[in-house]
């Protein structure tokens, strides 16, 4: 992957594996797919617009990094969506204890005139005037469609504009129309960071270098070696919130492991730590593979990826992690008091929601570990969505396939696919990807969010609050039974009746 | 060459042209442009003004080509052909419109000739043109406009002389265009006329197919659909009456006698109406008074809004509230002769504020608390306190800054919900009044 890693544009993702928006059978189909290449070529006759792009993922994963500015590249639309994503961001910041601050971001506005004449010199002028006006320690441009296709080289801006800032300056690549699976804006964010942004401590900033001259300053070298040795980056994800990143710090804590939450809602400070660690963890097979890869090959650091929801899963994840450092033994007995705790305190929920019939849709890695995390509770599964897959998520289809061989397996995004679907499911409740419940409920369907920031998934925790979710949700039925009596669907009344997967080309 | 912008108050073209197509009834959008374009899109529209959702088929499900690189490459022609035969089996519409995004309109494909091969289709198809690169969201609205009404609707056999129609409020980007829109259309039905607000959830196709036969358009923008309600004028040969959107009983009392010159209204009817609905308004008001008064909520006070709104907000409290405004501050972005109708229109509301057009945050911050400074170390100071900024939910930070109270009302509005309320007529200026002064007792 190196060569990946040194050029100015990260790949997509399309270009790096196998990825599908459009598949349905079995996970064991799924993978024989996914390994022999045939998830690539399917297509639809009818699209929606509820991918976004992975401009969209950028912004996200940007706006999150304190005391920093996002120049949007492009015509005045590109990212107007921060109108909101900002209080969200600002409520995750809060959560996480960090001054909630006004973010700013510009957009370039891009009219007839720069894209006849080039966009350079509107660009280099933006970069400016953000440096001057709000003094960002970072400023990220985000690179759209439209200098895109125009072929402006942004990376040469970046270096030339490097020199006349006093902010740390990057490029988020992220085309839309590159890539049609949003998982590709992972690795361009990561790739502006390593490229443009300090991954390592600065000498005589954040540390005073060791000298034979001085013998103490050996020892704290060597404190610090015992330290570093024990640092864990626990790598976040834009569906874990503040009270997941509290749950696994919690469990890796009582492991005597320092935990660094990387790398959204850092700082420029915190990531010239992310070279610092002895382990990656992160949480999902398709979030992270590209920049885990560059800190292994750059670093040396190995990682450890699993999700830990669900009971069985977060014990498996404590452990593996307490292996790595010699701490299995220790991990085993957490996990097994833990567990206890937990059992005893599900008991009276699990009665209210035993034996319920769940739909699962969302991420893909997302929804079929929650279906674990679901039949410990006693649910039954009645289908697994995933919107976007690559191969990065063999491993845990393969798992699924050995512990859920009898489920049906669809990859899609699309709700005229998917409203079809739960109408002729019928299930009990649907699990939901966040930002797209409205569909399902005003169907008439009681829904929980797939994820929520504001509340626990994972960890110990994490079961217990999704066994509270979906017993609050299930008790509040006439809310969405009053919505389906009195929607009106723009579906053709004989869609409903048709194989929901009618307009996937052959 | 235009400015960057800082956090811009309007999205692109296409994105005004889906958020008006969305409030359409029954009529659905197909974005021909990449995937991400409308599904991004979909924050803009559908969370900014107090998350107006994405209604019958919009946001996440607006049909799309979903331009790739190789269409890119080879034109999408194709893919968007095939988008429409399978939107027509699929969905249930009275009109499908196809908007563009900056790449299709790069690439050049001409969307105008696809549409044509769908002259016989079981439901209608039309397109717009909505590059983003030559226009925002307020554009867009006016494309679209132009497009359905001046482009699809027929002419009417004959005129109806009770029927108007209202444009000029722009959907979303004027978060409360069905409160307001509602309001107009009761007071307006008082009068005995019959009323087309396009926007309303009470409105179906018919009324668009029916818009042709108006014998008046009501038209509340200085500024935006100018050009629409003149070409409506030419093709339909219905005239225009532009006025500010009335807020409150003393300009909706103007208002409505300003609109009987130029449609046939009975004087007597118009006195009864007006008389009831300022007797049944100055009763509700009267009860407000006594905490205004004795809590002495009386401001000094900014608008920033866009062109639509802020002159009737900015009217509202100073003639009704009396409050000082002192600054009167349009955040859309205008071209020069849109920049010169806003201010015409500014200059004929008699108000004493300083008008200043400008779309950057930050430079209304900073305007803003360069001329109202706090204190001077001065003894005496005739400094601006209580100071009232009603605005849009960025400028939280201004008023911030300020030492403000403030009220989002102007897009975005993401710190509140707005369901079907409106500032608009008699009911919405005490509504206004409502919100406005729950601001201050929000913390008793």
């Amino acid at each position: 992957m190196e060569n990946y890693f040194k050029s100015s544009i990260p790949p997509t993702r399309e270009e790096r594996m196998e990825t599908s928006d459009a598949f349905h059978g079995s996970s064991c189909e799924l993978v024989d797919c996914s390994r022999c290449g045939c998830l690539k070529g399917k297509d639809r006759r009818f699209w929606q617009s509820s991918s976004a792009c992975q401009m969209s993922l950028s912004i996200i994963m940007s706006s999150t990094i304190e005391n920093s500015v996002i120049i949007m590249h492009g015509p005045i639309g590109c990212g107007t969506a921060l109108h909101t994503l900002i209080p969200s961001t600002n409520f995750g910041k809060s959560a996480r204890g960090l001054p909630v601050k006004p973010f700013n971001w510009l957009s370039t506005n891009l009219t007839d005139t720069e894209i006849i004449t080039g966009s350079e010199k509107k660009l280099k002028e933006t970069i400016e005037y953000a440096d001057r006006t709000f003094r960002p320690e970072i400023i990220f441009v985000i690179s759209t469609c439209a200098p895109n296709i125009m072929g402006d080289d942004i990376e040469q801006i970046i270096n030339d504009e490097q020199k006349v800032v006093s902010s740390q300056l990057t490029a988020v690549h992220c085309p839309g129309f590159r890539s049609r699976v949003v998982s590709s804006a992972y690795d361009a964010f990561y790739h502006s960071l390593f490229r443009h942004i300090k991954f390592e401590p600065i000498p005589y900033k954040d540390y005073v270098p060791a000298s034979e001259a001085d013998g103490l300053s050996l020892i704290r070298a060597d404190a610090y070696e015992y330290k570093r040795a024990h640092n864990v980056n626990l790598m976040s994800l834009e569906s874990s919130g503040a009270p997941d990143e509290q749950e696994l710090t919690r469990l890796l804590n009582l492991l005597d492991l320092n935990v660094n939450v990387m790398a959204e809602y850092a700082n420029s400070d915190k990531i010239r730590f992310f070279s610092e660690a002895a382990l990656n963890v992160s949480l999902c097979e398709m979030h992270d593979d590209y920049i885990l890869s560059y800190l292994r090959d750059k670093y040396g650091i190995p990682s450890f990826v699993k999700m830990p929801l669900g009971i069985r899963a977060t014990k498996e994840w404590l452990i593996g992690i307490g292996a790595h450092f010699g701490l299995e033994e220790r991990a085993k007995r957490l996990a097994d008091s833990e567990e206890q705790l937990l059992l005893k305190a599900l008991e009276p929920l699990k009665e209210k929601i035993k034996g319920k019939r769940i739909l699962i849709t969302g991420g893909s890695v997302r929804s079929a570990n929650e279906a674990y995390l679901l039949q410990e509770l006693g649910l039954e599964i009645v289908g697994l969505v995933g919107y976007l897959y690559d191969t990065n998520a063999d491993p845990v289809f393969d798992e699924l396939s050995d512990r859920l061989p009898e489920l049906s397996v669809i990859v899609s995004d699309q709700p005229f696919e998917y409203v079809n679907q739960i109408r002729k499911l019928d299930p009990d409740i649907v699990l939901v990807h966040a930002g797209y419940n409205a569909v399902p409920s005003k169907l008439g369907f009681n829904t929980i969010p797939e994820f929520d920031v504001g509340s626990s998934y994972f960890g110990f925790s994490g079961v217990y609050q999704v066994a509270k979710k979906l017993a609050f949700a299930l008790d509040s039925g006439s809310f969405f039974k009053h919505l389906g009596e009195n929607y009106e669907s723009p579906y053709k009344r004989g869609w409903y009746d048709r194989d929901p997967f009618s307009y996937h080309k052959k | 060459m235009s400015e960057q912008i800082e956090q811009p108050r309007t999205t692109c073209a296409q994105g005004g042209a889906l958020a008006t197509i969305n409030a359409l009834p029954h009529v659905i959008a197909i974005s021909h442009a990449a995937e991400g374009c409308a599904g991004n899109l979909t924050n803009p529209i559908s969370f900014c003004s107090g998350y107006n959702g994405e209604g019958y088929c919009g946001g996440t499900q607006i049909p799309t080509s979903a331009i790739r690189e190789k269409h890119v490459v080879f034109g999408g022609a194709d893919r968007l052909r095939e988008e429409i035969k399978s939107a027509q089996e699929l969905l249930d519409a009275e009109l499908f419109v196809v908007t563009t995004g900056c790449m299709t309109e790069m690439i050049g494909d001409d969307v105008q000739a696809v549409v044509r091969e769908f002259e016989d289709a079981e439901t209608p198809v039309t397109a717009v043109n909505t590059p983003s690169f030559s226009g925002d969201a307020y554009a867009g609205y006016e494309i679209v406009l132009d497009g359905i009404f001046n482009g699809f609707v027929q002419p009417a056999e004959k005129k109806d002389p009770k029927l108007v129609n209202i444009f000029g409020i722009v959907p979303n980007f004027d978060p409360f265009f069905r409160g307001d829109l509602t309001e107009i259309k009761r007071l307006l039905e008082r009068l005995g006329l019959k009323v087309n607000t396009f926007f309303t959830p009470d409105q179906t196709f018919e009324n668009v197919r029916s818009s042709s036969a108006a014998s008046l358009n009501i038209h509340f923008s200085h500024v935006w659909g100018t050009g629409f309600v003149k070409n409506f004028e030419k093709k339909f040969g219905t005239p225009y009456f532009t006025a500010d959107l009335p807020i409150g009983a003393y300009a909706t009392e103007k208002f409505l006698r300003g609109l009987a010159k130029h449609i046939k209204i009975s004087k007597k009817l118009l006195d009864k109406v007006i008389e009831e609905e300022k007797e049944s308004y100055y009763r509700y008001f009267a009860k407000t008074v006594d905490v205004i008064t004795n809590s002495q909520f009386f401001y000094y006070s900014a608008v920033v809004a866009n062109s639509n709104y802020a002159l009737p907000l900015a009217g509202f409290l100073s003639e009704e509230l009396g409050w000082h405004v002192e600054d009167v501050i349009i955040t859309d972005i205008l071209s020069k002769n849109r920049k010169a109708a806003a201010e015409e229109a500014f200059r004929s509301t008699g108000l004493g504020a300083e008008l200043l057009f400008e779309p950057n945050a930050k430079n209304i911050e900073w305007h803003l608390s360069k001329k109202h400074f706090r204190d001077r170390g001065d003894r005496y100071f005739d400094a601006h306190s209580p100071f009232y900024l009603v605005g849009s939910s960025i400028d939280k930070y201004a008023a911030d800054t300020l030492g403000a109270l403030t009220l989002a009302v102007s897009y975005p509005v993401r710190s509140r919900l707005i369901a079907n309320r409106g500032y608009a007529g008699f009911r919405g200026g005490l509504t206004l009044l409502e919100d406005l002064i729950s601001v201050p007792l929000s913390g008793r």
